[in-house]
């Protein structure tokens, strides 16, 4: 495989094209006939998906570092150059975005109705800003990407939402921006610092990581503003309230994108760029203490905020804070089975959530409503469709032997030594999670059919089924076989603790074995 | 090319675009005198003057292409390229202007052709400002400029609120003028000279005498009210709404910049040396513009009064950049200029579009449901906003991210960050003119029907939209440009900064 | 035959599949169905068994481990998906795939006319894989995916008749308070993890005396967690009250899942770690403690159940207590022990129970009328009509009462023996001896109870239904002749010396048990003791019986509907001390008032969202509307303003 990639020198204009390709498609989705618009955005994910799969061998295993990596001058005079390039974690990441993405647009098929070509257009200008974010090695990219991607989400909400879409678009929007100006001004000081230091103004990832050092004093306000842009984002318990109004009026491929892949930006966020750039102000004592604390109660709060919600969808929004909590306290827990394991999670969490959603909208519509209360026994009707929601929700729930579980596990064990008492109570959530999920499973599919309107509810469509499998199948596989995963994105996550040095004394990172020596 | 301004030909030389584009104003008058009936008189006139802003430009080119500098020291008139840049956009506002005109004019049937050249008048009254080297030259800019735009604010004489707005204008703004001479006059009795550069020089090493320091205050209140900065500002909304919608863009743009022009230069070239005394005024200034400008707008159900208190607030945005007094600050300014030259102009032409007969002004919901019938100016204004807002892809955001790194360069992070607050706040009215666009329906299948863009305003609105996107894009050679103009000032004592 | 005893899994896998896939598709394919839900069961006994014989063959130093491929390979922790093969597992293999080829077989005939057939059999098949899973895995993650994997199931089965609310609740029940017990078992993996740097059962246990302070607290903390797993799946104070509602199950279900196998687990974890339990004798004492009044605790409330099923399940729950007891005594064979015994008597009570209800079930359904066909006052005198099965739960009743020489009576006597033998060093040991006699003659008591009031005196059926009651198709009775004999004559795999036996359980699991050894030594009582002990158990169950019968038959019973409400004690009784009633406001109505009305309502929507989010909304827009106010077109007042701000520059410029 490696050699036919070379043979045609896959690596060196793959990543463009995975930014370009979308674009590219806009024009016909735009110009084409309305009806067809939406088979021309199938065509495009679809092969951007097959286009990213070689990205798999294109990446030299074993390796840390950065690959890939291509410059070209964008703004010379400012330090500002287009530069691109990928390790194993943004490797996952972009492979989750372009998997998701025809996903989304057979799930879109029947949901969206009018305006299809404007829909369609966005869907791919956003996949192009999704690409982007994870492949960007030039802060000033990555700022016009992180930014780029609210405007497609933001039409797409507001244009084809719910009742209360306006709301939720623009609150969407204004939560976001407010954090990444602070964040924009934030990279601005930094690049300032660092050329005060080497004498070299450059928005270069590389350049600013290696000096980041130099920063000094401002350290604290920096990691501050990168903070709080990626916590909004992530989102992490109190940043979380755009995200269960933008959840539950979003179309049902805006919630699988919300949920699969721009959550993750913020996570994506941390690891790539807040705690490397910083180390000794994120894992200061006091800050991994607030850090992890905010995680742990992001667990507890949003499973059980999740447990009495009365709509499907803004149960599995709140589940996402949850979800995104054990990431978090991955990133923080300081060993590499954590890191692996909130990677897992970031992986399982755009499976198994965006799966959910997919279902969710599939009830609604034959249904056209989400609310618990208004289903209940159809497993009778629609067996195949409460089989897989149930596989599904197991699976979220971190069933072992799904892919839910790989992630959580791994990151409370490596949490564990570090933070063994707050490691503790996030364990709790995996008890909170089957309440929340089995309760509302029960709801919707056992029970008696007592609502006559649910008896004539059609089964799982080909199509539908056709949009649930590959999502099956990855559940499945990564519960029972997620090691090729895990091994290719090991040496990333081990660069990512090599450059994540606490600061001096260490916060028992080693997870070694600590016997307890006879007396 | 190097130019003698103190011999006949250097100073023609020196002058040309606005000797030009004065006699060009003349001519279109005398043309008008006999012509004034019909709507065609109007077009006509109108072309003819914008014809005019060509030749003009044209003669600007000349000058900078050649890179015209004075011989030793400039009387009167500057010879750099912050000049040849703030007149380009001057000009560029002008020629967009007299576009936007056209139908408009037509539309309304304001049919009295004296239009075009008040806004010629105005113009060379902006070049003036923008050029000048020595206080009186900038006084008498600032005068013809105003009196022509005090007119201009008045023409709709059909409409009472046209009037009030100019009658409005015209006293507070006559009250400015008085500080402004005023501090002129302190200036001179303080240096004994109104040449800017020789004042400097003069003031340059110490900390600036009581009557200079007055002279300063006084300056910066004149033009602080030309700039419509917080809490000289008062006027701006009132006028902005009641002129007709062309003249509001034009003093949006026009004015704002030939003001902003001339600001930069007196603080840089007189009172570098008390920049411990202005700094924190225009600091003062700034904040208050961005928190008032912004607020307030989040109040405004018009657009025409929402753009106009955003526009406070980008006087705001723009005395950020002026703060630091750096050249790269000048640069910061002009690029500034241009990004909200460039959307100014076109969202209030897509307004003078929008704003059907007679109609004063145009509300959130009478745009409700656009993008459904009139796709392409949805998109038009859509992109204007998120310009506005200083949204990643835009030219805005260009302006913005340069004025936050040149102000960061100080080792200064304050201003910035209300500046990106702020921000956030101005999406809180701009979003919603998008929303109303694009997220609500349109009130009846016939609402748009008589929407119209007529070429000449639809060509102006294109080219500003393309090149909003353009350089939102592909920045390098306008920051670099920005840039070197910005480092053309004389300076008189000034830490150098930028990359 | 050892390297493929993944082939046991991978049957009922197969199975699972296969019926699954019929489920959706053709669910009238119920021959299909029956052939290969049983056929790979059996063919899983076939493989169980070869291993076991390989395995007596030539025993192996520390069993071998099978490892299939690399599960959770991280830096230092590399998790393999691994079966283990030693004495131990082979024991709970036999159990499994044997009393499951047994209950599959009988489910056959039970389920025949149920229209989710092939959903049950591919139920029944998962089950058994994660069971096997369960039982083989090498280290405790993989061991954890059985464990959750039998909860799932479980939770699948309680609820297989879910249009019925109970059923489903019973089966969201089940799950989340098991998982109240998995979170005990993934902190003591954690901890394990961090002690030991390892998660291997082999490694683990080698490593133990090294790494590890008898008595510390690591250890201490590892097994009580590990128990509170324990707990949550064998359905042990306070986690138990789930397995009286999964009653709800096909009773099938409750034979295999509820008394069998699954809720066996938790001794099995015990066995697998004996060596850390061994180490840590505060833990012991507490497993033995809980397992002692759980086991009085539960007979009581059995005495007094007049669902059939009920009684069955309380027993059961008491009868797990006394494997802890067992295992908590530190001679962890008597749990195997009793664990195996127990599968077979309490698989026969279900499975025998199973068909009484089929009868009654089919008298009321023939009869179309609607009483409880579980409730044992609507029986009576079935012995006429069902005589089989009588005679077989007859046995099962002996056994379970501890009368000799059937299978029960070795179990639970060595049981008793035992904590009264440790009672020597520790006293503590004496109550719980007494408690688990005690709890014998409640259990004697509560299945003569059982026995007469369902076969015995005049039938209470009705009338036009009492045509309809006949025993049970041979499908269903040969499984239950099978189980009659195993229970019966089970007594022997670890027959005492006493007996002429030689203890051959306890030395076939000498090589697991011996590290243990080292640090747990309890001198099993001989000469008079040992014949008090006995003499005392015998004389304990015939009492219950007896006392059991009498009381039961003194007087007429009067029908589920002509019954009077209970009072007083029976009350207190019959509602299970009114548990769940306390659970439920004690953490259910609390957790729920705390996330909707404080998290939700006040935190989210009130603080976060209305105040800080949507207040600075809405406090820029009033400001904005305040100085909008400021806008009134009056020259005046702008001037005002602008000479304010002259006024200011002016005194900031003469500074």
């Amino acid at each position: 495989m490696s050699q036919f990639l070379d043979s045609i020198a896959y690596g060196s204009w793959i990543l463009h094209a995975l930014v370009l390709l979308p674009l590219v498609g806009v024009v016909p989705v735009l110009l084409g006939p309305e009806s067809s618009a939406r088979r021309t955005a199938l065509i495009v994910t679809t092969l951007e998906f097959l286009l990213s799969v070689g990205l798999w061998w294109a990446l030299a295993p074993g390796q840390g570092g950065l690959q890939l990596v291509s410059d070209s001058p964008w703004i010379p005079g400012w330090g500002i150059s287009y530069r691109v390039g990928m390790d194993g974690i943004s490797l996952v990441m972009v492979l989750l975005t372009t998997l998701l993405m025809p996903l989304s647009v057979l799930a879109s098929w029947h949901y969206i109705t009018r305006r299809e070509r404007g829909y369609y257009a966005l869907m791919l200008t956003l996949l192009t800003g999704m690409v982007g974010v994870f492949i960007a090695l030039d802060l000033f990219v990555f700022y016009v990407y992180f930014e780029v991607m609210l405007v497609p989400m933001y039409f797409i909400i507001g244009i084809w939402g719910g009742a209360n879409r306006l709301y939720a678009a623009i609150k969407f929007f204004i939560y976001t921006m407010a954090g990444s100006l602070l964040m924009l001004v934030a990279i601005v000081v930094m690049v300032w610092k660092v050329q005060a230091a080497t004498g070299t103004f450059s928005f270069g990832y590389e350049h600013l990581l290696g000096n980041a050092r130099s920063i000094g004093a401002a350290a604290p306000w920096l990691f501050a503003a990168f903070a709080v842009a990626f916590a909004i984002k992530v989102p992490i318990f109190p940043f979380h309230t755009w995200l269960p109004d933008a959840h539950v009026e979003a179309p049902t491929a805006g919630s699988v994108l919300l949920a699969g892949v721009m959550l993750k930006i913020g996570t994506y966020g941390y690891l790539r760029f807040a705690v490397p750039f910083f180390p000794e102000v994120a894992l200061s004592p006091e800050v991994s203490a607030l850090m992890v604390t905010l995680a742990v109660v992001g667990i507890i709060y949003g499973a059980l905020v999740a447990l009495v919600q009365p709509d499907f969808k803004k149960l599995v929004a709140y589940s996402s804070v949850s979800h995104l909590g054990f990431a978090m306290l991955g990133i923080w827990g300081g060993s590499l089975q954590s890191v692996q394991g909130a990677l897992m999670v970031m992986i399982s969490h755009g499976f198994s959530t965006g799966a959910l959603f997919l279902l969710i909208g599939m009830m609604y519509e034959r249904r056209h409503t989400r609310m618990i209360a208004d289903y209940g026994g159809i497993a009778r009707v629609v067996p195949l469709f409460s089989l897989v929601l149930t596989v599904v929700a197991l699976s979220s729930i971190g069933l072992p032997g799904l892919n839910g579980f790989v992630g959580e596990f791994l990151v409370l064990l490596g949490s564990f030594t570090s933070f063994p008492w707050a490691t503790g109570i996030a364990t709790t959530g995996v008890i909170f999670a089957a309440a929340y999920l089995l309760w509302a499973l029960q709801r919707v599919i056992f029970n008696r059919l007592d609502n006559p309107e649910n008896e004539g509810l059609s089964d799982l469509s080909r199509r539908e089924l056709a949009v649930m499998l590959p999502l099956l199948l990855g559940i499945v596989w990564l519960g029972l076989y997620p090691a090729p995963v895990l091994r290719r994105m090991e040496p990333a996550s081990q660069r990512y603790l090599e450059l994540a040095q606490p600061p001096a004394p260490p916060t028992g990172r080693v997870s070694a074995a600590i016997p307890e020596g006879r007396p | 090319m190097s130019l003698d301004l103190a011999t006949p030909g250097g100073i023609t030389l020196a002058l040309v675009p606005e000797l030009l584009l004065t006699a060009w104003s003349l001519l279109v008058l005398l043309v008008v005198s006999w012509r004034h009936r019909t709507a065609e008189d109007s077009r006509l006139a109108g072309w003819l003057s914008f014809a005019g802003v060509v030749v003009s430009l044209a003669g600007l080119a000349a000058l900078w292409v050649n890179h015209a500098a004075p011989e030793g020291l400039a009387q009167m008139v500057a010879l750099d390229g912050f000049r040849y840049a703030a007149s380009a956009i001057v000009l560029l506002a002008a020629g967009g202007t007299i576009l936007l005109s056209l139908g408009y004019l037509e539309r309304e049937r304001l049919w009295a052709p004296e239009y075009y050249p008040l806004v010629l008048l105005a113009t060379v009254g902006m070049l003036f400002l923008a050029g000048a080297e020595d206080l009186i030259v900038l006084f008498l800019g600032l005068e013809v400029m105003s009196v022509a735009v005090y007119v201009l604010a008045g023409y709709n004489r059909t409409s009472p609120f046209s009037s009030e707005a100019a009658l409005k204008y015209f006293l507070i703004g006559a009250f400015a003028s008085g500080f402004l001479l005023y501090g002129i006059a302190l200036v001179y009795g303080a240096t004994g000279t109104t040449n800017l550069v020789l004042a400097g020089a003069q003031l340059a090493g110490r900390s600036p005498p009581l009557m200079a320091a007055l002279g300063l205050g006084l300056l910066l209140i004149g033009l602080g009210f030309k700039v419509s900065a917080v809490p000289f500002h008062m006027w701006a909304p009132d006028v902005y709404d009641g002129s007709p919608t062309p003249v509001t863009g034009f003093m949006a743009t026009g004015v704002k910049i030939a003001a902003f022009a001339a600001l930069v230069r007196v603080l840089m070239e007189t009172f570098s040396g008390a920049i411990h005394v202005w700094q924190p005024i225009v600091a003062g200034l700034a904040i208050a513009s961005m928190v008032v400008g912004n607020l307030v707008a989040l109040a405004q159900r018009s657009l025409k009064r929402m753009l106009a208190y955003s526009s406070i607030a980008h006087a705001g945005y723009l005395l950020v950049a002026v703060w630091p007094g750096s050249p790269a600050g000048a640069g910061a300014v002009l690029l500034y200029l241009f990004a909200y030259g460039l959307t100014t102009l076109a969202s209030f032409g897509f307004l003078a579009v929008l704003g059907r007969g007679g109609e004063r002004d145009v509300t959130y919901d009478d745009i409700a449901g656009l993008a459904a019938t009139r796709p392409l100016i949805a998109f038009g204004l859509a992109v204007c906003m998120l310009s506005l807002l200083g949204f990643p892809g835009t030219f805005g955001f260009i302006g913005k991210w340069y004025i936050i790194s040149v102000v960061v360069a100080e080792g200064h992070a304050i201003l910035p960050v209300i500046l990106v607050l702020t921000s956030v706040v101005s999406a809180g009215y701009y979003l919603p003119v998008i929303m109303a666009m694009y997220m609500k329906p349109a009130p009846d299948a016939e609402r748009y029907a008589g929407v119209r863009l007529w070429p000449a305003a639809a060509g102006v609105v294109a080219l500003s939209v393309a090149a909003v996107l353009l350089f939102g894009f592909w920045p390098g050679p306008v920051l670099d440009l920005a840039g070197r103009s910005g480092l053309t000032l004389t300076q008189t004592a000034l830490p150098l900064a930028g990359p | 035959m050892t390297q493929w005893v993944w082939l046991a899994v991978a049957f009922p896998l197969l199975g699972f599949l296969v019926n699954g896939a019929l489920a959706l598709r053709r669910p009238g394919a119920k021959s299909a169905v029956s052939l290969v839900g049983t056929g790979v069961l059996l063919a899983a006994f076939a493989v169980s068994v070869g291993v076991v014989l390989e395995l007596a063959g030539h025993p192996p130093e520390h069993g071998t481990v099978v490892r299939l491929w690399s599960w959770l390979p991280v830096e230092r922790l590399q998790v393999d998906l691994a079966f283990q093969v030693d004495q131990l597992s082979a024991v709970m293999l036999l159990v499994v795939t044997g009393v499951g080829s047994l209950i599959h077989i009988f489910s056959v005939g039970y389920m025949r006319e149920d229209p989710g057939y092939a959903r049950y059999f591919a139920y029944l098949n998962l089950f058994i894989v994660f069971m096997l899973v369960l039982v083989l895995g090498s280290s405790f993650p993989v061991m954890f995916i059985g464990w959750e994997g039998v909860g799932l199931c479980s939770y699948l089965l309680i609820g297989f008749w879910f249009s019925d609310q109970v059923n489903a609740d019973a089966g969201k029940k089940a799950f989340i308070m098991n998982r109240i017990g998995d979170f005990g078992f993934m902190v003591a993996m954690f901890l394990v993890w961090r002690a030991f740097g390892t998660l291997d059962f082999a490694q683990v246990t080698a490593r133990a005396p090294e790494i590890l302070v008898p008595g510390g607290a690591i250890v201490t903390a590892i097994t009580l967690f590990l128990f509170l797993g324990c707990t949550g799946k064998s359905a042990q104070i306070p986690l138990y009250t789930w397995l009286p509602d999964a009653m709800a199950g096909p009773t099938p279900v409750s034979a295999l899942i509820h008394a069998a196998t699954m809720v066996t687990a938790g001794v099995y974890l015990v066995a697998r770690t004996n060596l850390l339990f061994a180490m840590a004798p505060v833990s012991s004492l507490v497993v033995a403690g809980i397992g002692a009044v759980t086991a009085l605790f539960a007979a009581t409330i059995g005495l007094r159940q007049y669902d059939i099923k009920k009684v069955l399940a309380y027993s059961t729950v008491s009868q797990l207590g006394y494997m802890f007891l067992g295992v908590g005594t530190g001679v962890y064979v008597t749990g195997i022990f009793h664990l195996v015994t127990h599968a077979f008597f309490k698989a026969l009570l279900f499975l025998g129970s199973g068909s009484v209800i089929h009868a009654m079930h089919h008298a009321y359904h023939a009869a179309h009328s609607h009483q409880d066909a579980q409730d044992m006052r609507n029986m009576g005198g079935l012995k006429r009509y069902m005589p089989v099965t009588f005679w077989l739960m007859a046995i099962a009743t002996l056994a379970i009462a501890g009368i000799p020489p059937f299978s029960g009576f070795f179990s639970k006597d060595e049981i008793l023996a035992m904590a009264f033998a440790r009672g020597a060093e520790q006293p503590a040991f004496y109550l719980f001896y007494g408690f688990g006699v005690l709890a014998a003659l409640l259990t004697a008591f509560y299945m003569a109870r059982l026995m007469a009031m369902t076969f015995l005196g005049e039938n209470r059926t009705g009338e036009r239904e009492r045509a309809h009651l006949h025993e049970a198709p041979w499908i269903m009775t040969a499984p239950l002749v099978v189980l009659a004999v195993l229970s019966a004559v089970g007594g022997v795999i670890n027959l005492p010396s006493l007996f002429g036996g030689h203890h051959a359980l306890e030395r076939w699991l000498e090589p697991v048990t011996a590290p243990a050894a080292a640090f747990v030594q309890v001198e099993a009582p001989h000469g008079a003791t040992e014949y008090y002990l006995i003499g005392a158990a015998v004389l304990i169950g015939v009492l219950g019986l007896v006392a059991g019968w009498r009381a039961t038959l003194a007087r007429p019973i009067p029908t589920a509907r002509a019954a009077p409400p209970d009072r007083g004690l029976a009350l207190l009784l019959n509602r299970k001390y009114y548990v769940d009633e306390l659970y439920d406001a004690l953490f259910v109505r609390p957790l729920l008032w705390l996330s909707r009305t404080v998290l939700w309502r006040g935190v989210d929507q009130g603080v976060v969202d209305g105040a800080a989010v949507n207040g600075m909304a809405k406090l820029s827009q009033g400001l904005g509307w305040v100085g909008s106010r400021l806008q009134t077109g009056q020259v005046g007042v702008y001037v005002i303003l602008f000479l304010v701000g002259a006024l200011w520059i002016l005194r900031a410029v003469i500074g």
